[in-house]
């Protein structure tokens, strides 16, 4: 038997509780920047493979394929097709939701990759062609919440 | 012909939601007792290389590492820790055999989650900061999503992912390493309330507490010592990217290359030539698109978990998900299987099996292993 004194008695359990207290600053990097700042523009970023022509979203600053250094950086198209869809009733806390919030994973014509936001709106479903809402201008701060999310065109 | 390499041992404690009588390494080393007993090894003479497959934010311990070797026979040994699911771990020992660098290798992977209190701040830690974040989409999310993309392609139904549950749970309660077995109907796994719509609450796996221990030896060394183990005929893993970076969502690639290599090694031509599966369904419809990505067709799959050829353990929606210990589990099931002793929910006489492990959202990462006896 490997341990010969075994905790028998639910009285006898003793635990400590604690927390690891980490903070960071993400560093958005050259690609992360272009893409940040294109939200503040009101313009989604990708970034294409000056080898391959591949484009990626979110944008990367190498490919994926071919291992080349990426430096060009584009705006899709204003159109996005919804190719998924989820109604999330458990929120990221884990708490449960009185009202769901709405998931969408949206791709881009001749884009690898999309994005995952919210849905704005009514009619949103799968399939849908949808556009995005950008915050007002003077509200964005360069992150991916200065998209309000996508609604149906 | 490349070293040949079996597995003499496998040890385990646990396998419940909570284990709170002993600490994580105490769990360790009652499963490492167990396995050097099965293999009959002294781990303090006869193993040359100690492995354990764990991730320090699971274990809320920096540098885990560390604190590895006193509890699986290591101290003062070559030791490493593998941050990934406990069929990668198992991989690195294959090498080590291989290399000649050992030739008895230990591979531990355990999961003491309930000791995590923010498993889903471990979870949402794994999201990329700057692209996805910040919307509070997390794991279950990503989840959802993929789900209703994968069963409008597809055509899986609501109905057949109930019918995977449901199969799963009943299988479960014959295995005495299940927590979640049960008797569902499918009315009640569809109507259950929702997570991430069209994912709901009984489609994805509760989490579970266990630890494991597989004694891996060069077939050389297990001859010249006359240890009877189960064969390890391939063995591979791949990296890929997300199904939302552009990952095929029908046949995701870590999957579907793991599997390819897999059988290139072992000189299998498909699923079909495997007596039982171990098949990663930490979601419900992740079975069947793994499933799909080793070249098993929906109605044959459905067919093949109801008659409990695809996970006779019941799985993960059945046993309970073990964080880096899952594939582990896999593997434990399959070779416990091959040598007649799986207990309650053993198959016949199975020849041939294979396990194919996930690591969860949001990563493309996975691992197959092909295993056999009496060759």
């Amino acid at each position: 038997m490997p341990l010969r004194d075994r905790v028998t008695s639910v009285g006898d359990l003793r635990s400590w509780t604690d927390q690891i207290p980490f903070r960071y600053e993400y560093t958005a990097g050259v690609a992360g920047e272009r893409f940040l700042r294109g939200l503040m523009d009101g313009r989604i970023v990708a970034g294409e493979c000056g080898g391959c022509g591949k484009r990626f979203l979110p944008p990367k600053a190498y490919c994926t394929d071919c291992f080349r250094a990426i430096d060009r950086f584009d705006a899709v198209g204003q159109d996005g097709i919804v190719a998924a869809m989820a109604e999330a009733w458990v929120g990221f806390q884990g708490e449960r939701l009185a009202r769901p919030k709405r998931y969408v994973f949206v791709e881009f014509d001749g884009v690898t990759g999309g994005l995952v936001h919210f849905a704005v709106g009514p009619g949103v479903r799968v399939g849908s062609r949808v556009a995005p809402r950008f915050r007002p201008l003077s509200k964005r701060r360069g992150s991916l919440l200065d998209l309000h999310g996508f609604a149906k065109k | 012909m490349p070293e040949g390499v079996c597995i003499i041992g496998v040890g385990y404690e646990g396998f419940r939601p909570t284990i709170t009588d002993v600490s994580t390494r105490e769990l360790m080393f009652l499963a490492a007792s167990k396995a050097y007993a099965d293999a009959s090894v002294d781990p303090r003479t006869d193993i040359d290389s100690f492995i354990c497959c764990t991730e320090d934010f699971w274990e809320g311990w920096s540098i885990t590492d560390e604190m590895v070797p006193d509890q699986v026979g290591g101290a003062r040994r070559p030791v490493c820790t593998v941050p990934a699911d406990g069929i990668i771990g198992m991989g690195h020992a294959v090498m080590h055999i291989r290399s000649g660098v050992a030739d008895v290798v230990s591979v531990e992977a355990h999961s003491k989650v309930a000791d995590v209190l923010d498993k889903r701040a471990v979870e949402n830690l794994a999201l990329d900061p700057v692209y996805h974040r910040q919307t509070g989409a997390g794991s279950d999310v990503l989840a959802g999503l993929e789900m209703s993309a994968f069963m409008r392609r597809s055509g899986v139904t609501r109905d057949d992912v109930s019918r995977i549950v449901k199969a799963e749970k009943a299988r479960a309660l014959s295995n005495g390493r299940a927590s979640y077995g049960g008797t569902l109907e499918l009315k009640e796994v569809s109507d259950a309330e929702p997570i991430a719509a069209p994912l709901l609450k009984y489609d994805k796996a509760e989490f579970a507490e266990a630890g494991t221990v597989v004694v891996f030896a060069s077939e050389r060394w297990a001859k010249k010592n006359k240890k009877d183990g189960v064969s390890v005929d391939g063995l591979a893993w791949r990296s890929s990217a997300p199904w939302f970076e552009g990952g095929d969502i029908m046949r995701p690639e870590y999957a579907s290359e793991a599997f390819r290599s897999v059988m290139k090694q072992a000189g299998r031509r498909g699923a079909d030539s495997f007596d039982l599966l171990e098949i990663d369904d930490t979601y419900s419809y992740k079975l069947l698109q793994h499933l799909s990505s080793v070249g098993v067709p929906k109605a044959s799959a459905i067919k093949m978990v109801e008659e409990g050829r695809v996970n006779p353990s019941g799985g993960s929606l059945g046993t309970g998900h073990l964080i880096e210990a899952t594939g582990s589990h896999r593997v434990l099931e399959c070779a416990l299987q091959l040598r007649g002793r799986a207990g309650g929910n053993q198959r016949g006489k199975p020849g041939t099996a294979l396990a194919l492990s996930w690591r969860g959202n949001p990563t493309a990462t996975g691992a197959a292993i092909a295993l056999s006896v009496g060759r």
